[in-house]
């Protein structure tokens, strides 16, 4: 078929009366579209009219007009009819959200990839009106100034009685590890015929740190470690009479035993709190990762960070879970601070926290991040370097800092090196 | 699924209650009955077991056929014009019921039912119809909010979360794959019995609205709208003409003819008249053959719209106002109490004809509504007098006879004449012989001297109405023999054979006709003048409306003997009357003397018993037609506008004057040394009710002016410091400022990370060190703004517009 063939369909295709309508249809509608005052100001707080609330404007003014123009007094009857529900409606709309108090209920963390579960509760304060089809609207974006909004939901509460709390859940899954940032939430009405809309901000918002993804320690890692490890000493402490280390106290729970109680802190705070100690029976461990990706990264440089951050927070909640050892956290991102601490919840969530928001660049900052950490570790603890791309630490020049310094020096035998672009990365870990 | 069913079920409702209001319109029953049927079955087979379902190809063909038929069977006449429109709509109605249901379907129902309700407001309706319209409100208001919450619903239906396989050939298990959330299920859709209470009061609301809207908005023509296909009643008991024998049993119809109202011209009262009311429509002077009927010279009608009748003097002493609306007739003439005058805004509306003295319409010949008043003396203390004065000429009173009054001529001898026949020799005899055997033995029966035409005319009405000889019967005669009557003095006399004769020597029983032509032929027969009238005579009184309700069951026939003046009784005159000549007092002329032979009828009570129990539909029908169908711009200022306007004015004048107030002061004490309490605690109940009434208004008023004055406040700082929660307008200030000393902020970067990266950066050089907090201070006021949902108050802003114009005069700071 010929180029100028096709040309010549079109003013054929455009000059039928089928097109002809089709087009002035469209127009019709666009033009509708662009004079309803409900699509230009939906994005604001106040009231607004609806396009529906446009259409049946424009037939009580119809109606109103026939009636006036012509005398026609029942006309004016289904005029003065027709007005009332849309007069109401616009204080209908404001008096539904009077009252209502808003709440969103956040986990306090969440692995990217995982279900994340939000629970948004509408109390009506009110003591005898109730609140019919209120949406509650809802953007998630990236903690960064203005950056676009990732997902956007809205919730229907048909009913909130008076005096009463009603609560809706959404739940969806954030692949990116990261702070997201949930609201501010603004809930809208548009009871009872749709005419008007009314909405408001009420909320502040929420932000919701995404950890790193967890994957799965194999066999050969857990055996390695555990080999390599076999015959170190071992510490256990007793303090008052309770295993374990002090590290801080907690309130008092039903269960705990009485001997726990540190009275001194429960008079300071005056509530009973109890000591929480914590064993130590394992090696100490030091998880150094090094996020570094090309300046202009291709998608699997990004799966090499994604998989060095993921790895490298499963080893420290294995670490955690098993407990009894120290551990030291630092990553390129932050060369200059590392977490230590014992291993524990606290710990681990604090790790979490900063893998969840290291980021990955072009600039080598491993050899600053090692001279941070071995300065601080203790002869025997475990290095694991978790890095995106093959790292020597032979290399005297790269680590000059470190070469120099005898006592660094003689750590460098123990960091075990994992190259997340390298396959050896499946021999010990398994991403899911 | 419950909500749907309630809303299908509402929606086929709303089409039956608009195709109900057409047909009432239309005044059609198989139109509204065949939309009830589709409803109900558009719900059974469509909407539940969805047997029958029209897709769009024959929905569109229906809709097609239904718009050929109807533009085929089309008529250009305005009421048929409406009527097709209305079927028009109809069809359509009936093809959306039976499609599929969406929400776009649910609005064509509702507008389709919409344009029914208006092409019904073009036809003449009555209250029913506006009974119906508030049904109508309320199962529309109940479809358009089921309606809302079905598709609000479905708006807030959660979508799927699309769930991608990872990328082929990653190891990141999240490689490729996007964040995404899906809203929570919108759970059980509640239609709790407090929407439905709201929604009833949002009608009553709505309903309260537009009557106040109905009355308060002005009209702009002087007539309101009139449908031509008012429908006409048919007059049955009234005629100009009089028939016996002719009518079976007589109709008893309740239908409405006309009300009339009676008001004090001197005080606008409303006057009260504690008698039945006679209202003249035609005079019948000539009988023969059993038929009344005008003067043949009479036939030839001649209106005289440009001198109209004046039937009263000048001075009238109780001259009461007579407000007469009269239905949709198909004769044109009007009824009243006579006697009356035309006032002067009336009368290019009615037409007095002299030669028939009646009283005709005007505007139009018939078929519409026709409201009028006139001024008649006819009352005295409440009661309509028997006797008038004539204002005709008597033309065989020779001397007596002045300047017309009436414009036309009295002829005696028409009023006394009698059927004749012409005998063997030529000359004429009456014909009525019984009659004329038996008014004379009347007349010789009563001890009444002859000339005494008063008690000689009352003493036969009372003989035929209250001897018991003769009985009231709405049954006809029919063909059934009747008893051979022979006079004994004279038995060759003719047997009777005039329906009058018959009735009164043979069924002596019958309606008011036989009644008032017996007592006419009889009166005429001893020398009374007389004639017959036909009108209504009602007693019908509606305490609500304060008017005589005129049903076609009132038409009546009664008789009006003339009284030479000297004949007048002097009861009926005056005390200043009786002082001076009759020449000089209105009597002058004589007077009609009104004679109701008729006796009263069990029968018809009872009937009349049986409507009267139906008086608050009857003045609530009367309400709708004068203050809905009727109201145009003459009577909203009557009705509505003026006497708000002086109620208003009143009470301002009232509560602006010391009088009024030490009035009620010195009042209240009265009360109170009396020891009224009840009326001391009723008079400060309704102060402090319209105080607080007032101060509740004016706090409102306040409080509204202060909410807008607070808005446009509000918009006025738009683009300030002082914006409300979502706008970040100085940190983008500060963004740009910072930006422009190199400091950009990271993809990954909080507002407070690039705070401290600022503060780092202003910190290491000493030209910028002062800079160093600002970024900090900025931030924080956003993070109030932005997140925390709180303005700024003056201080602050303050604060942040001196650090920001700082940031940006010294912007070149680190850069040296």
């Amino acid at each position: 078929m010929s180029d100028s063939l096709l040309r010549s369909k079109t003013p054929v295709a455009a000059k039928s009366p089928g097109a002809f309508l089709r087009r002035v249809g469209l127009g019709m509608r666009r033009g509708v579209r662009r004079w309803t005052p409900g699509r230009r100001r939906r994005a604001r707080d106040g009231t607004a009219l609806c396009r529906e609330g446009f259409y049946y404007l424009m037939v009580l003014a119809f109606v109103f007009t026939a009636a006036i123009m012509a005398d026609m007094n029942l006309l004016m009857v289904l005029a003065g009819m027709l007005a009332g529900p849309l007069w109401f409606s616009r204080r209908l709309v404001r008096a539904t959200l009077a009252g209502l108090d808003v709440r969103r209920r956040l986990p306090p963390g969440v692995c990217a990839g995982d279900t994340l579960v939000v629970v948004v509760e509408i109390e009506n304060t009110r003591r005898r009106l109730g609140s019919w089809a209120v949406v509650a609207e809802e953007e998630i974006a990236r903690d960064a100034a203005e950056s676009a909004a990732i997902a956007a939901f809205r919730l229907f509460f048909s009913y909130v009685p008076a005096g009463r709390t009603r609560s809706r859940v959404y739940r969806g899954r954030l692949v990116q590890r990261g702070r997201y940032r949930f609201g501010p939430m603004r809930i809208s009405t548009r009871f009872p015929f749709g005419f008007f809309r009314h909405a408001l901000t009420v909320d502040h918002s929420d932000v919701l740190t995404v950890y790193p993804r967890l994957g799965r320690l194999t066999h050969k890692w857990l055996r390695r470690h555990h080999v390599s490890f076999e015959g170190a000493d071992r510490r256990e402490r007793k303090h008052g009479g309770v295993s374990g280390d002090f590290y801080g106290v907690r309130p008092w729970r039903d269960g705990d035993s009485r001997r726990m109680i540190h009275w001194r802190s429960s008079a300071r705070h005056g509530a009973l709190v109890v000591r929480q100690c914590e064993q130590q029976r394992n090696r100490d461990l030091a998880v150094v990762v090094d996020l570094w990706q090309p300046e202009r990264p291709q998608p699997e440089h990004l799966e090499h960070v994604e998989l060095a951050v993921s790895f490298a927070a499963t080893v420290v909640a294995e670490a955690c879970r098993r407990g009894g050892s120290d551990l030291m956290v630092g990553t390129t991102a932050r060369p200059d601070e590392c977490l230590r601490g014992p291993a524990s919840a606290a710990l681990l969530r604090d790790v979490m926290e900063g893998l969840a928001l290291a980021e990955a660049d072009s600039e080598d900052r491993l050899a600053r991040l090692l001279d941070t950490v071995l300065a601080r570790v203790d002869r025997g603890t475990e290095v694991v370097l978790i890095s995106t791309r093959p790292t020597d630490l032979a290399d005297a020049r790269r680590f000059a800092g470190l070469w120099r310094d005898p006592g660094r020096r003689a750590l460098l035998p123990q960091i075990r090196t994992i190259n997340t672009a390298a396959d050896e990365l499946q021999e010990y870990f398994e991403a899911q | 699924m419950y909500v749907e069913r309630l809303l299908q079920v509402n929606m086929a409702a709303l089409a039956a209650l608009a195709t109900l209001l057409v047909g009432m319109g239309l005044r059609s029953l198989v139109i509204p009955a065949a939309m009830m049927l589709a409803a109900a079955l558009s719900v059974w087979l469509t909407d539940v077991s969805g047997r029958l379902v029209l897709g769009a190809g024959w929905a569109n063909l229906a809709r097609v056929g239904a718009l050929v038929y109807c533009v085929a069977t089309l008529r250009w006449e305005r009421h048929a014009l409406v009527m097709d429109v209305a079927r028009l709509l109809v069809f359509l109605q009936v093809v959306v019921l039976f499609q599929k249901k969406d929400t776009r379907t649910y609005w064509h129902l509702a507008e389709l039912g919409l344009l029914q309700v208006v092409v019904a407001g073009l036809l003449t309706q009555g209250m029913m119809f506006g009974l119906l319209l508030v049904v109508y409100l309320v199962v529309g208001l109940s479809a358009l909010a089921l309606l809302f919450l079905w598709q609000e619903r479905n708006r807030c239906q959660p979508a799927a979360v699309p769930q991608r396989p990872a990328a082929a050939g990653s190891r990141w298990p999240l490689a490729g794959q996007v964040s995404a959330f899906s809203g929570g299920a919108p759970g059980r859709l509640a239609v709790e019995g407090e929407l439905f209470t709201r929604l009833l009061r949002l009608a009553a609301a709505s309903l309260v609205l537009s009557i106040l809207a109905f009355f308060a908005v002005p009209r702009l023509g002087h007539g309101a709208w009139r449908a031509n296909g008012q429908s006409i009643r048919a007059t049955v008991g009234f005629n100009d003409r009089v028939r016996l024998g002719e009518l079976g049993r007589v109709i008893q119809n309740p239908q409405e003819v006309l009300r009339i109202a009676f008001h004090d011209e001197a005080t606008g009262g409303v006057y009260p008249v504690e008698s039945e009311v006679y209202l003249r429509g035609a005079l019948l002077t000539w009988y023969d053959e059993g038929e009344w009927t005008c003067p043949p010279r009479n036939q030839a009608l001649t209106r005289s719209a440009e001198k109209p009748a004046s039937a009263l003097p000048a001075r009238s002493r109780e001259l009461v106002r007579q407000r007469i609306q009269l239905e949709a007739l198909d004769r044109p003439e009007l009824f009243c109490v006579w006697p009356f005058r035309v006032p002067e805004e009336q009368r290019r509306r009615v037409v007095f004809e002299h030669t028939t003295q009646r009283l005709m319409r005007s505007e139009g010949i018939a078929g519409t509504r026709f409201e009028y008043e006139l001024l008649t003396t006819a009352f005295r203390r409440g009661e309509q007098t028997p006797l008038t004065p004539v204002f005709e000429v008597a033309g065989d009173l020779g001397s007596e006879s002045g300047p017309t009054v009436w414009g036309s001529t009295l002829w005696l001898e028409e009023l006394l004449r009698k059927p004749t026949i012409t005998n063997k020799d030529r000359q004429a005899e009456p014909k009525l012989y019984w009659v004329n055997k038996l008014a004379g033995q009347w007349a010789a029966q009563a001890d009444v001297d002859p000339g005494d035409a008063y008690h000689l005319a009352t003493l036969f009405e009372r003989r035929l109405r209250d001897s018991g000889e003769f009985r009231y019967s709405l049954q006809g005669w029919g063909s059934a023999a009747l008893p051979e009557v022979v006079d004994p003095s004279d038995p060759g006399a003719p047997p009777p054979k005039d329906p009058v004769e018959r009735f009164l020597v043979q069924r002596r029983q019958g309606h008011c006709e036989y009644f008032a032509t017996a007592l006419a032929m009889m009166l005429r027969h001893v020398g009374v003048p007389c004639r017959v009238v036909v009108g209504y005579k009602t007693g019908d009184w509606n305490d609500m409306g304060a008017y005589f309700t005129v049903r076609q069951l009132h038409a009546h026939t009664w008789v009006e003997a003339f009284l030479r003046p000297d004949q007048v009784p002097e009861f009926a005159k005056t005390d200043e009357e009786r002082t001076h000549p009759v020449q000089e007092t209105r009597w002058r002329y004589g007077a009609w003397l009104r004679l109701d032979p008729t006796p009263a009828s069990e029968e018809q009570s009872s009937l009349i018993r049986s409507i009267t129990t139906s008086k608050y539909l009857d003045w609530l029908d009367y309400l709708w037609n004068n203050y809905v169908m009727e109201m145009d711009r003459p009577r909203q200022r009557q009705a509505i506008y003026r006497p708000v306007v002086g109620a208003v004015r009143q009470a301002a004048e009232a509560l602006t004057d010391a009088d009024w107030w030490s009035a009620l002061w010195a009042s209240l004490r009265r009360q109170y040394a009396l020891g009224n309490w009840t009326v001391i605690a009723i008079l400060l109940l309704i102060v402090a009710v319209a105080g607080a009434g007032i101060a509740y208004s004016v706090y409102c008023a306040q409080r509204a002016l202060r909410r807008r004055w607070q808005r446009r406040a509000g918009r006025r700082q738009h683009g300030s410091l002082h914006r409300r929660p979502g706008t970040v307008g100085f940190y983008r200030r500060l963004e740009a400022a910072l930006g422009r000393s190199g400091i950009h902020r990271g993809a990954s970067q909080t507002q407070r990370e690039y705070a401290e990266t600022a503060r780092r950066r202003f910190s290491a050089s000493e030209q910028s060190a002062d800079l160093a907090p600002l970024p900090a201070l900025v931030v924080e006021a956003y993070y109030r703004v932005r997140f925390g949902g709180q303005p700024l108050d003056k201080a602050q802003a303050d604060a942040v517009e001196h650090a920001l114009s700082q940031l940006e005069r010294d912007r070149g700071a680190l850069s040296h």
